[in-house]
C-alpha cells in the first residue's frame, strides 16, 4: 500500500467518522518540505517500525470547522484552549489510524503526542527523506497531511 | 518520571556542551511551562514514545544558532538558513539522545525519540495533555530554553 | 586514509569532514543514508567508514550488514547520539573498529583514526 493510500484511508477512518465528509483529495505529491502554507500545523513524531514525522497543516477556517464540529458548536475558535485541544485530539486520532496501517507486517509504530504550531510563513525542516503529501480541499478550507517517514529494516 | 527525565537533561546539557564546545551552560531558571508559548526564532522538536509519551522542544534564537555554528565549525564563513536548521536539529538530537540514554540506563523504563523537526518564524506553540517543565540556560550572554513534557507528567 | 562519511545530518558531514582532513586524511565520499553507502562502497573503496546508526531510508546497522555480505571488510566506526549499552552491543557482532557517541571529541576521533591507520598498515 502506498503511503498516500494509507493517509487517505486513515483520514477516512478518523476525520470522516466525525462527519467531515465534504472534502476531497486535491493533490498527492512527493516533495521536500521547506515551509508551511498553513497557519495551523500539528506535528506528531513516529518511532518503531517506521520513524519520522507527520505534519497536518490546515487553514484557519478548516481548523475552526474541526473545533466547532468536535465541540458540537460550543467552541468556534481554534485558538481557544479547548479548541486547540480538539484539533490536537483530531490529529491524534488520524495519526493513530495511520500508525495502525504502518504497523502491518508486525512493524509496530508508535506516535508521540501532537504539538500545535501556529504562525504565518512558517519555515519547516524535516529529516532528509521524501515527504508524501496529500492535500485536501473543501468549502471550509484546506488541509494538507505530510508524512516524512521511513521504514526500519 | 518527569523529574528523573529533567535531571537527565540537566546532566546531558552540562556534559554535552562542555565536551563538545567547551561551554559552561548555567541553569538560570526551572519552571512549569506555560500552556502556550509565543516565540520568534527556531524551535527544534523531538517526540518521545515508549513507556511514557511526550515531547521535548528547544527554543533557539538565530543569534544563538549562529554562535553555535561558529563554535562548531570555527570559521566566519557565510552560512545559509538550512545549515542553521541542521545545527538546531543536531543539537536537539545530541542532547536529547544523551538524556534519554542516561534515563534508560538508570531506570528500568525505556523511552525512545522520534527524529527532530524544525520550525522557524513567529510561532505560537502548545502541546495539550502534556505536563511540562522549562529549563532556561544562559551561555555567555545568550539564553536557550528547553521544554520537557510527558503525558501524565510527574 | 580514504574515509567515507555516512550520516543524514549536514552538520555532521561538515564537522567530521573538517576533523578528518585536519588529521591528514581524505574524505572520499559522503552518503546521506545507509542505502547510498551500500550502493557506492565498491566504487569508492574507502579505507574507513564512519556510519551513523539512525538514518532514514536504511539505518547504519542494516547498511553494514549488507556491506559485509558483499565481502567488504572495511573498518567501520559507528556514530550515534544514543550511547546506551543495548545500542553499542548491537553493533559488536559486525566486527566494528569503534563506536563514537555524539558529540565526539576531536581527541577521541583522532585517536580512533590513528588506531585504524595502524591496524590497516
Amino acid at each position: 500500500m502506498y503511503k498516500s493510500d494509507m493517509i487517505i484511508s486513515a483520514v477516512n477512518e478518523s476525520f470522516f467518522q466525525f462527519g467531515f465528509s465534504n472534502f476531497v483529495v486535491e493533490k498527492i505529491e512527493e516533495r521536500d518540505i521547506t515551509s508551511s502554507d498553513f497557519p495551523v500545523n500539528v506535528i506528531i513524531g513516529c518511532e518503531g517500525g517506521w520513524r519520522g514525522n507527520i505534519i497536518i497543516g490546515m487553514e484557519k477556517e478548516f481548523a475552526n470547522f474541526i473545533v466547532k464540529t468536535m465541540t458540537m458548536g460550543m467552541i468556534e475558535d481554534y485558538r481557544d484552549k479547548m479548541g486547540l485541544s480538539a484539533i490536537s485530539e483530531m490529529c491524534n486520532m488520524f495519526a493513530g489510524a495511520f500508525a495502525n496501517k504502518l504497523s502491518f507486517n508486525s512493524k509496530v509504530t508508535f506516535i508521540s503526542p501532537p504539538t500545535v504550531i501556529m504562525g504565518d510563513n512558517i519555515k519547516v525542516f524535516l529529516s532528509k527523506v521524501n515527504t508524501t503529501t496529500v492535500l485536501y480541499s473543501s468549502e471550509r478550507g484546506r488541509m494538507e497531511i505530510s508524512t516524512g517517514i521511513w521504514e526500519i529494516t | 518520571m518527569l523529574k528523573e527525565l529533567l535531571n537527565c537533561y540537566k546532566v546531558a546539557f552540562k556534559t554535552r556542551f562542555e565536551d563538545f564546545l567547551n561551554l559552561s551552560p548555567e541553569l538560570v531558571e526551572e519552571r512549569d511551562s506555560d500552556e502556550q508559548i509565543d516565540f520568534e526564532g527556531v524551535v527544534s522538536l523531538v517526540g518521545i514514545t515508549g513507556e511514557k509519551k511526550g515531547r521535548v522542544i528547544f527554543y533557539l534564537s538565530e543569534e544563538f544558532l549562529k554562535m553555535l555554528y561558529r563554535l562548531i565549525y570555527g570559521e566566519e564563513e557565510s552560512l545559509n538558513e538550512m545549515e542553521l536548521y541542521a545545527v538546531a536539529a543536531e543539537i536537539n538530537n545530541i542532547i536529547s539522545g544523551n538524556a534519554i540514554t542516561l534515563f534508560n540506563n538508570e531506570s528500568s523504563k525505556r523511552l525512545f525519540l522520534s527524529p527532530p523537526s524544525i520550525f522557524s518564524g513567529k510561532l505560537s506553540i502548545t502541546t495539550p495533555r502534556i505536563n511540562s517543565k522549562d529549563l532556561i540556560y544562559k551561555i555567555g550572554n545568550l539564553k536557550i530554553a528547553v521544554s520537557i513534557g510527558l503525558e501524565g507528567g510527574i | 586514509m580514504r574515509v567515507m562519511i555516512t550520516d543524514d545530518s549536514p552538520m555532521i558531514h561538515k564537522l567530521l569532514k573538517k576533523m578528518v582532513e585536519e588529521a591528514g586524511h581524505e574524505v572520499c565520499f559522503i552518503a546521506e543514508n545507509g542505502k547510498e553507502a551500500v550502493e557506492n562502497v565498491l566504487k569508492v573503496n574507502p579505507d574507513l567508514i564512519f556510519m551513523d546508526i539512525t538514518m532514514p531510508v536504511m539505518e547504519g546497522i542494516e547498511a553494514v550488514k549488507k556491506i559485509r555480505e558483499m565481502n567488504v571488510n572495511v573498518p567501520v566506526v559507528f556514530l550515534s547520539a544514543l550511547g546506551d549499552d543495548k545500542t553499542i552491543n548491537s553493533t559488536k557482532s559486525l566486527g566494528i573498529a569503534g563506536f563514537l557517541t555524539k558529540p565526539f571529541r576531536k581527541e577521541d576521533l583522532f585517536n580512533l583514526l590513528k588506531k585504524v591507520e595502524g591496524e590497516n598498515a
